[in-house]
């Protein structure tokens, strides 16, 4: 697969190594020059020493042929702009994942109709709560590579979700487990019995061959 | 009119002092008070300190009931994300933002944003002003090239 990841700060930089061990084709971009020039001597050729939002430079980047565009700069404002601009320059063809870094900006971007996103400062709350000691990118390639993806989904009014608990929906008998529920801006462990509404943020862990009919259970899932 | 102008820059203050001088209602955000020094004496109407996509200064602005929204801050990014809020959150009938990046700035518009496209815009002045015919391969007048 070939990923163009704008920002090559500490996530940006985690993951290219991590999607390169696993022989994808990975570009960087990256506009502080220091950090840019940092990243070239260890990863080489795959940074692209500018600002991913600057139209040229992420067709320059490749994002005509790119299937996935992952925007990790630590400006909430610059993420969604990468995204929306990969997706109109790729003519719909890239999938696109961001993070939030300020959570009050969540709801501002869901109004936009931006929903591919994981909201990084309660994962990594979440993560710490949970006395998971991996920053959590880390810890989603490493689950990648066992066959099992983490992905975001919101349960919409009237699904099968929408009024059950995870044990009505039989989830971990069909390759799925919820590790977190994002409601109303606060993180909630859920336990079987806990009662799923419309419009939560469900973080599911699930088996990849599963990940699809998990999906229709909820809505159309967002990959983390 | 009410409008809303975003950045407090030489572009913003210049449109807000213009807009007061046609009678309208202006609001002005910018996120360092000291850049409300750039707004001409001619300019009668509020300046609120805040950050551009920050809902609530937006609503305390007036947003809810603003005819237009400009967002020419810095960030070409910032001002995209604002009138999309504009458009999208508020109903705001009009929301135009600055875009330096000539890219961007198409894109947006293709995507049903207005946009003041601010390079292109001072590329085709300069173009304009310097009238040049388009260079011929084998037209007399060029030496060595």
């Amino acid at each position: 697969m070939f990923v163009i990841i704008a920002g090559g700060g500490k996530v940006g930089s985690q993951l290219a190594r991590d999607l390169m061990a696993e022989r994808h084709e990975v570009v960087v971009m990256e506009s502080n020059p220091h950090k840019a020039r940092a990243l070239q001597d260890e990863i080489g050729d795959a940074v692209v020493p500018h600002d991913a939002s600057e139209g040229r430079w992420l067709i320059d980047a490749g994002i005509g042929r790119a299937e996935l565009l992952i925007a990790v700069t630590g400006d909430d404002e610059d993420n969604i702009v990468i995204c929306q601009l990969g997706e109109a320059l790729s003519e719909g063809r890239a999938r696109t994942i961001t993070r939030i870094n300020n959570p009050k900006n969540s709801d501002t971007f869901r109004t936009l109709g931006i929903e591919a996103i994981v909201n990084a400062t309660d994962l990594v709350m979440t993560m710490i709560e949970r006395d998971v000691s991996v920053a959590p990118v880390v810890h989603l390639m490493r689950l990648r590579s066992a066959g099992l993806e983490l992905v975001e989904m919101t349960v919409a009014e009237g699904s099968a979700a929408d009024g059950s608990t995870p044990q009505d929906l039989r989830l971990p008998e069909q390759g799925g487990r919820i590790s977190v529920i994002l409601r109303n801006g606060e993180a909630v462990l859920p336990s079987p019995t806990t009662r799923l509404q419309a419009g939560d943020s469900i973080v599911l862990v699930a088996q990849t061959e599963f990940e699809e009919a998990l999906g229709r259970k909820f809505a159309a899932p967002t990959i983390v | 009119m009410y409008a809303i102008v975003i950045g407090c820059g030489r572009a913003g203050a210049e449109i807000a002092s213009r807009m007061c001088e046609l009678g309208h209602s202006v609001v002005v955000i910018d996120r360092d008070r000291a850049a409300f020094h750039r707004l001409s004496d001619t300019f009668s109407g509020t300046t609120i300190v805040g950050h551009a996509i920050d809902e609530d200064c937006l609503i305390s602005a007036g947003i809810e009931r603003a005819d237009a929204v400009i967002a020419t801050t810095y960030g070409d990014n910032s001002n995209l994300i604002a009138v999309q809020l504009a458009r999208k959150r508020f109903n705001v009938e009009r929301a135009i933002a600055r875009v330096k990046d000539s890219v961007r700035a198409s894109t947006f518009a293709n995507l049903g944003f207005e946009t003041i496209p601010s390079t292109t815009i001072v590329g085709d002045a300069f173009e304009q002003a310097l009238a040049w015919e388009p260079h011929q391969p084998n037209g007399p007048a060029e030496n060595g090239s």
